[in-house]
């Protein structure tokens, strides 16, 4: 599940998957800014057809690492 | 702590006005590619907004919505005590527009006309301000405008605003009623440590315009603007609208015991529909609950709960009463909760002008 979650995001981020890894932040990669990330979302939500709570989705802004838990949380 | 509750106060009527010219954000834009504009379209909620022609001014809106209004009600302008004119985007720097709105509108010299410089909480910061003149001041009758033309703050390739801003204005007639079961529950909030997570840097007295701060750059979120132009954290301010929005509307209703059941409608500042869907389902508001006006006019500042009630009047109830919630949040950064009764008001179709 943690490839699928990686994939999703470096597909709608159009960045190459090598490129992510926990301590990607949206400073230091491109392309991940505040609109990119209700893409990222959203597109969350519609794949794996989860509703993220409005605060989970300012933390999953801090780094890939907390965005990743907290997807792979709602989908335990 | 700002909550008060107002008593033999209730609101008569609410006419709202907008620009003729529309602009589409799935076909306008062109500087975003097609489908980062359709995206940006399906998130927010936005297909489409007016903006107005360098000649329209918020006044101009909220003068033809008063006027609508006057007319509609037969309120003879002289017997209006006070004018509060809620905006971002007054005429003159100075004085207060609601100044030349007494002027325009008819309304005779004892009028006390101030403006309230706020934002998307200026339609409820402007209700409590009526309110208290009458509770307090033993006003009879108050003409609350609140309008704004956002798309004039914008640079009109700053994608983190320019989808979503618009221009709308609207009046309100607030009365006493004499009537005690006619009440009216503010509570307002202010936290200006992160003022700058909104605002127009530049052109006030703390940092005059000058030819720098008009240059047009691209910075560091990607948006194009000048210092100039207006400047919103996306993030900065969608953490503040789901965590300290949604806690102080929570407080609100469980001090006042209330439930999302008895409340009719939650109407909500137009902010973006991402975000304001996902406030409503925090709260418990079944989105029946929860009209928006943010479609066809997108975010319009101070202007959107009025305008948002005036859209859907139709299909609230109108020959009943509606208990509704009201939430604005914004520049400031300043929000407010309010609880008001609309017991088949006066609400005409919104105006183009």
């Amino acid at each position: 599940m943690e490839t699928k979650v990686k994939e999703l995001f470096s597909t709608i981020l159009e960045v190459p998957a090598n490129k992510i890894n926990d301590k990607t932040t949206p400073e230091n990669i491109e392309n991940w800014d505040s609109f990119k990330h209700i893409v990222l979302v959203s597109a969350f939500e519609e794949e794996f057809n989860i509703s993220v709570e409005p605060e989970d989705v300012v933390e999953m802004y801090k780094n890939y690492e907390t965005f990743k838990m907290i997807i792979m949380e709602k989908l335990k | 702590m700002a909550k008060s509750t107002f008593k033999g106060i209730a609101i008569s009527g609410i006419a709202g006005s907008v620009p003729k010219n529309k602009i589409n954000n799935l076909t306008d834009h062109e500087f975003c590619s097609e489908d980062e504009r359709k995206k940006i379209v399906e998130l927010t909620g936005a297909h489409e907004y007016r903006k107005a022609p360098p000649e329209i001014c918020s006044s101009d809106l909220c003068e033809a919505a008063a006027k609508e209004l006057m007319r509609g009600l037969n309120v003879d302008p002289k017997s209006i005590e006070a004018i509060i004119f809620a905006t971002m985007t007054p005429d003159y720097r100075i004085p207060s527009t609601a100044c030349i709105l007494q002027d325009k509108l008819g309304c005779p010299i004892s009028t006390v006309a101030f403006d309230i410089n706020m934002g998307c909480s200026g339609f409820v910061v402007g209700l409590y301000n009526a309110c208290a003149l009458i509770q307090g001041g033993g006003l009879k009758r108050i003409l609350l405008l609140a309008g704004d033309t956002q798309s004039k703050l914008c640079h009109d390739q700053d994608k983190t605003v320019v989808f979503l801003l618009g221009d709308g204005g609207s009046a309100t007639l607030v009365e006493a009623t004499g009537t005690s079961e006619d009440s009216i529950v503010i509570e307002l909030m202010t936290d200006g440590s992160r003022f700058n997570s909104l605002f127009v840097p530049a052109g006030g007295f703390r940092y005059p315009s000058t030819k720098i701060t008009r240059e047009v750059k691209e910075q560091a979120d990607g948006g194009l603007r000048a210092e100039d132009d207006i400047y919103m954290d996306g993030m900065e301010i969608f953490k503040f609208s789901s965590t300290d929005v949604v806690k102080s509307i929570k407080n609100f209703m469980e001090l006042g015991q209330l439930s999302a059941e008895d409340i009719d409608f939650f109407i909500m500042h137009q902010a973006n529909k991402f975000m304001t869907d996902k406030i409503a389902r925090k709260l418990k508001f079944p989105l029946e609950k929860v009209p928006y006006s943010l479609r066809v006019y997108g975010n319009t500042g101070s202007a959107s709960i009025p305008l948002t009630i005036v859209h859907n009047y139709d299909a609230m109830i109108p020959s009943g009463k509606n208990r509704c919630l009201l939430s604005g949040f914004g520049v400031g950064l300043s929000w407010g909760v309010a609880d008001i009764v609309l017991n088949q008001i006066y609400c005409p179709p919104v105006i183009e002008c």
